[in-house]
């Protein structure tokens, strides 16, 4: 197993960040400050320079600094015991090259996975409460990092199932009906749809097998977690799949049933989690499921992701600080940034528990090291 | 280094003065405006192009003049390959040196030219005029494909290259397209990936673009 450092982070005219440039040791890097000072922007840059977006549902033109036209991002880390440098210079609306050690990668998919992040805050709550749409995003996400032919399926079918919708609407607008086009397009998400679905359908078996275990260590509770995917093609493939919803395709004017309908359902003692847990379950439920993210996305590449914690301690006494925290050291993970609105309790928790970490200040958006553990 | 500087601050400050609207002549602004409506060519460029016509024999820049319009106004596309064409035939199909039992299908006439250059090919071509795309409101019937069928049905080709760039809207095409030649007696290849997955057909260099050509691969649609 590999791990991966950041050693330097700049920022240019990211979010609150003019430009400033900052430096990071081994093990948990704890970021405290009040809050909208500009701690959490820290780790969506460094979300951003790992999977080429935000984690928060922002399009690139809002994470520009006021008054600004381009962003910028750098990170120098340490990867397989080698020095990198990646960059994003993004200029809103025309143009997002990514590069590694200067060299612009020609499409930025190329990219995904090869600094692998997993990001954790307090919204992720929507992953159980939430749609399943927030569920399918996060398959999705954990796929796309780890496995390049997924994100090539993934953005394949959501391409082809546009075009299969525009196509089924020109029909409702008077457009003549030629069934070779549909044949044309179904052809192609066939293939596609299937691999999703079957690499949706094995990850979720080995992660609930992961949640379990963490669920039980975080919460000491008897619950069991536990889930089931249901797919639109658990009984069929696509081409029937399909067939089967032509007539009410046509009347629709767009795909009634496909992947873009998939559910994660997930479960405590058997009732869906989505409607019976307490606060204090769903909690403690998001993070057994987040970290199992991480190790998933830890054992599937071989290599230890960056892991960013944003504001997960909040209302939590010093204790549960500590329980989690010792949880986390118990699991392999690599270098952790951690951000707080508690100047004490985090860095007095690793001081106790004998880990490395570096403390730094944030001030509206002017970041100062405040002791080295 | 300081002398320089200046000299550039002045030549852009005059450059300003130009090529904001306040031309002494109100020829010079149209012709200016004319040039700036082509694409690639700034207002910088274009005041360029318009002073250089200044310093040439009227007779040579009457005679640019009637190029640029007799191009538009007598310009055809060729009614067999839909290439452009002075006649109702381009010179490619008028060439009876050329293989006529091979066709190969393109999205434009510039895929045509980049594929020219290569000289790697001598057989006939097919232009579509685009690939099917219903995000764009583009179906089969605003493409030459009926044509083509047509000209499959009549001239009996023993081959038909799809030389249709590899993305997915390309290959929904080569796949219609296929599909409706399923049951007429020609074989049907695709040219061979040498050409960057998502590229443009435009982009590729002539070695990979020829060689593909020549190291086409068949073609199967399902075979239900
Ligand atoms: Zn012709």
């Amino acid at each position: 197993m590999t791990t991966l450092e950041v050693h330097s982070l700049s920022m240019t005219n990211f979010k609150s960040y003019e430009a400033e440039t900052y430096s990071f040791g081994s093990g948990f890097q704890v970021i405290v400050g009040r809050n909208g000072m500009g701690k959490t922007n820290v780790l969506d840059a460094l979300h951003y320079l790992g999977l080429c977006r935000s984690y928060f549902p922002l399009r690139d033109s809002e994470l520009l600094r006021h008054g600004s036209e381009f962003f910028r991002l750098e990170a120098s880390i340490r990867q397989d015991g080698r020095p990198f440098t990646y960059t994003a210079k993004v200029v809103p609306g025309s143009r997002k090259d990514f590069e590694k050690d200067k060299n612009t990668y020609s499409t930025l998919a190329e990219h995904i996975g090869q600094m692998p992040v997993v990001l954790i805050a307090p919204n992720d709550t929507e992953i159980i409460s939430g749609f399943s749409e927030a569920r399918r995003k996060f398959m999705d996400q954990t796929l796309c990092q780890v496995d390049q032919t997924y994100l090539a399926h993934l953005s394949s079918y959501n391409r082809l199932l546009l075009q299969r919708n525009a196509y089924l609407k020109s029909l409702l607008q008077g457009k003549r009906y030629d069934p070779a086009v549909l044949e044309a397009i179904d052809q192609q998400l066939s293939p596609s749809a299937e691999y999703i679905a079957s690499a949706r359908r094995t990850f979720v078996k080995e992660l609930l097998e992961l949640v379990r275990v963490n669920y039980q260590a975080i919460s000491q509770a008897a619950e069991q977690p536990s889930g089931i995917y249901q797919g639109a093609l658990d009984e069929s493939n696509w081409s029937e799949l399909m067939q089967q919803n032509h007539s009410t395709d046509l009347r629709m004017g767009r795909t009634m049933k496909g992947l873009h309908r998939d559910e994660l359902v997930l479960t405590l003692d058997q009732h869906p989690a989505r409607r019976f847990s307490s606060q204090g379950q769903l909690k403690s439920l998001v993070f057994a499921l987040k970290i199992a993210q991480f190790q998933y996305t830890s054992s599937v590449m071989g290599r230890i992701p960056l892991l960013l914690l944003d504001d997960i301690f909040d209302k939590l006494d010093q204790y549960r600080v500590s329980a989690l925290l010792t949880f986390l050291v118990d699991q392999q993970v690599g270098q952790v940034f951690i951000t707080d609105t508690d100047e004490d309790r985090v860095p007095e928790a690793l001081l106790k528990m004998k880990q490395a970490f570096r403390t730094f200040h944030v001030h509206e958006s002017q970041i100062t090291e405040v002791t080295t553990g | 280094m300081m002398e320089e500087f200046r000299k550039k601050d002045l030549i852009c400050g005059l450059a300003g003065y130009f090529y904001g609207m306040n031309h002494s002549s109100r020829l010079l602004q149209e012709a200016v405006e004319a040039f700036s409506t082509l694409p690639g060519i700034g207002r910088k460029t274009a005041l360029r192009l318009a002073l250089h016509l200044l310093k040439q024999d009227a007779e040579q820049v009457d005679h640019l003049g009637d190029a640029i319009k007799r191009f538009r106004r007598d310009i055809r596309f060729c009614q067999t390959c839909f290439n452009l064409a002075d006649g109702p035939q381009c010179a490619i199909c008028a060439d009876t040196h050329r293989n006529r039992k091979t066709i190969c299908v393109v999205e434009s006439v510039r895929d045509v030219m980049a594929i020219e250059e290569t000289q790697q090919y001598r057989g006939l071509y097919h232009v579509l005029g685009g690939v099917i795309n219903p995000l764009d409101g583009i179906g089969p019937e605003q493409l030459h494909i009926d044509s083509l069928v047509g000209r499959i049905r009549s001239d009996q080709p023993e081959e038909i290259i799809m030389a249709i760039s590899p993305t997915i809207e390309g290959e929904t095409t080569i796949y219609y397209i296929s599909r409706l030649m399923r049951d007429l007696p020609v074989r049907i290849s695709t040219i061979a990936r040498g050409v960057a997955f998502g590229g443009e057909l435009e982009y590729a260099d002539e070695i990979t673009l020829g060689r593909s050509i020549m190291s086409r691969i068949p073609y199967a649609t399902n075979p239900d």
